[in-house]
């Protein structure tokens, strides 16, 4: 007896009409629904950070937002980082960095980060290690993806000259 | 996760009319980083969910002559950013800071730490260090309760989320000359349940002797503990290091936290309860000296 709930809401800056489970996840509905699969689904508990998008411009786990709760708010994933053709400066800095094994916290991580730029142009390694604190890697150890951080935050200053 | 519907009232009286409708098959949500996994571990499963997120106004910290009312949408984050709530319960927002992880902390609510009523929530035990009441919004109308009285049992609150929600949390500002600190042991930085957690208020007379404290200590019963002893034999007491330790030591003494695997065991959790409420008396009064600083 469960009716299909219709929602909408702006994911990557485009405003999407899906017809959604009532019960559904945020994370369920960007991965099967808009077919947006960089946002990964890890532990589906809270606990691991794989599956971080900015709700109004503040990372959550997608796994435990209900999707109705993004009626008519906006999403940002992965997916929306880069500029046309042109990765994001972060994601350029992984790359080159190593930041990336399996690659599974990466979206995450990405997202977690550019959160953390856009209120800290300039953070110190220690604060990069706070905002990135919910989002675990069992690959890199870390060092590579703070490094990155770091690197990615002179690309930006560079850019910016 | 297993609900039928979803509903986004706009206002207080829209979600208290749908709770009443429903009768009892509907349930509040706010944050949702409890309830939704109660729900997906099909425990205390509610059919439907009525998230009050969009009702206006439930986000705000307010202060109100010596009262601080706090939102029932008010998150860790809102809280740990605050400086109405930096300035005056400095072991409120230390608290907030130090929930679950950032993402974490910018969906989950103080009142939803209270509802879930674990005896270690950090947000919760932190608010035992003051004198806290809640409102509580039913469709028959709205009535207070004292925060010690709103915990029936492990995990169990007074309030029943399909009947009634709490609006605010009120918290009365002790007198002028107050210093309050919160500290917290874990294994690890992030996303970790505290081994125990502590939060102190201190009222001081103009001499620096103790006039009034509070030691609230978690999770060493099945509800949040207040170290009686410790208080009292704080009273009239100067501030010092032997006199914190002293209180540290009773405070561990009366404490009762049981073997845990996750948290440790019994006598390892009770010798850390005299360590972090050593630091947190040291911390207020520290705190004192650079408010005069
Ligand atoms: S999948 Fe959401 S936090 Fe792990
Ligand atoms: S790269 Fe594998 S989990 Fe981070």
């Amino acid at each position: 007896m469960r009716d299909k709930a219709k929602l909408k809401m702006k994911v990557n800056g485009k405003t999407h009409s899906v017809e959604v489970e009532p019960d559904a996840s945020l994370l369920e509905v960007l991965r099967d629904q808009l077919n947006l699969r960089g946002t990964k689904k890890g532990c589906e508990e809270g606990e691991c950070g794989a599956c971080t998008v900015l709700i109004d411009g503040l990372p959550v786990v997608s796994c435990l937002t209900p999707a109705l709760k993004c009626q008519g708010l906006s999403v940002e994933t992965v997916e929306g980082m880069e500029d046309g053709k042109k990765l994001h400066p972060l994601q350029e800095a992984f790359l080159e960095t190593g930041a990336v094994q399996c690659g599974y916290c990466t979206s995450g991580m990405l997202m977690s980060s550019r959160h953390l730029l856009e209120k800290n142009t300039n953070p110190t390694a220690e604060e990069i290690k706070i905002g990135l604190s919910g989002n675990l890697c069992r690959c890199t150890g870390y060092v590579q993806i703070i490094e990155a951080v770091l690197s990615a935050v002179k690309k930006i200053k560079e850019s910016e000259k | 996760m297993d609900w039928e519907a979803y509903f986004l009232p706009q206002s207080l009286e829209e979600a208290l009319a749908i709770l009443e409708e429903k009768q009892r098959a509907a349930r509040i949500l706010a944050g949702g980083t409890d309830l939704v996994l109660q729900q997906r571990r099909a425990r205390n499963k509610a059919k439907m969910l009525v998230d009050i997120s969009r009702i206006p106004g439930l986000s705000q910290i307010v202060k109100e002559d010596d009262l601080i009312h706090i939102g029932a949408m008010c998150t860790h984050s809102d809280a740990a950013n605050s400086t109405l709530l930096n300035q005056y319960l400095p072991a409120l927002s230390c608290a907030c800071s130090q929930i679950g992880s950032p993402q974490i902390r910018n969906m989950g609510t103080l009142v939803g730490n209270i509802v879930s009523a674990q005896p270690g929530a950090d947000a919760a035990l932190a608010l035992h260090a003051f004198e806290t009441s809640v409102t509580i919004a039913a469709y028959a109308g709205t009535r207070q309760m004292s925060l010690p009285d709103i915990y029936a049992g492990l995990g169990l609150c007074c309030v029943d989320s399909t009947r009634e929600l709490i609006t605010r949390i009120t918290v009365k500002i002790p007198g002028k000359r107050m210093v309050n600190a919160f500290e917290r042991l874990s294994t690890r930085g992030t996303l970790t349940l505290p081994v125990v957690n502590t939060g102190v208020c201190l009222e001081l007379h103009d001499d620096d002797s103790v006039a009034s404290s509070r030691i609230a200590v978690g999770p060493v019963s099945p509800k949040p503990f207040r170290a009686v002893k410790a208080e009292s034999f704080l009273v009239g007491k100067k501030m010092n290091a032997e006199v914190f330790q002293q209180a540290a030591d009773m405070a561990a003494r009366e404490s009762q936290p049981r073997d845990s695997l996750l948290r440790g065991s019994r006598d390892f959790r009770r010798s850390m309860v005299s360590v972090i409420v050593r630091r947190a008396l040291q911390r207020s009064a520290d705190m004192r000296l650079t408010y005069e600083g």
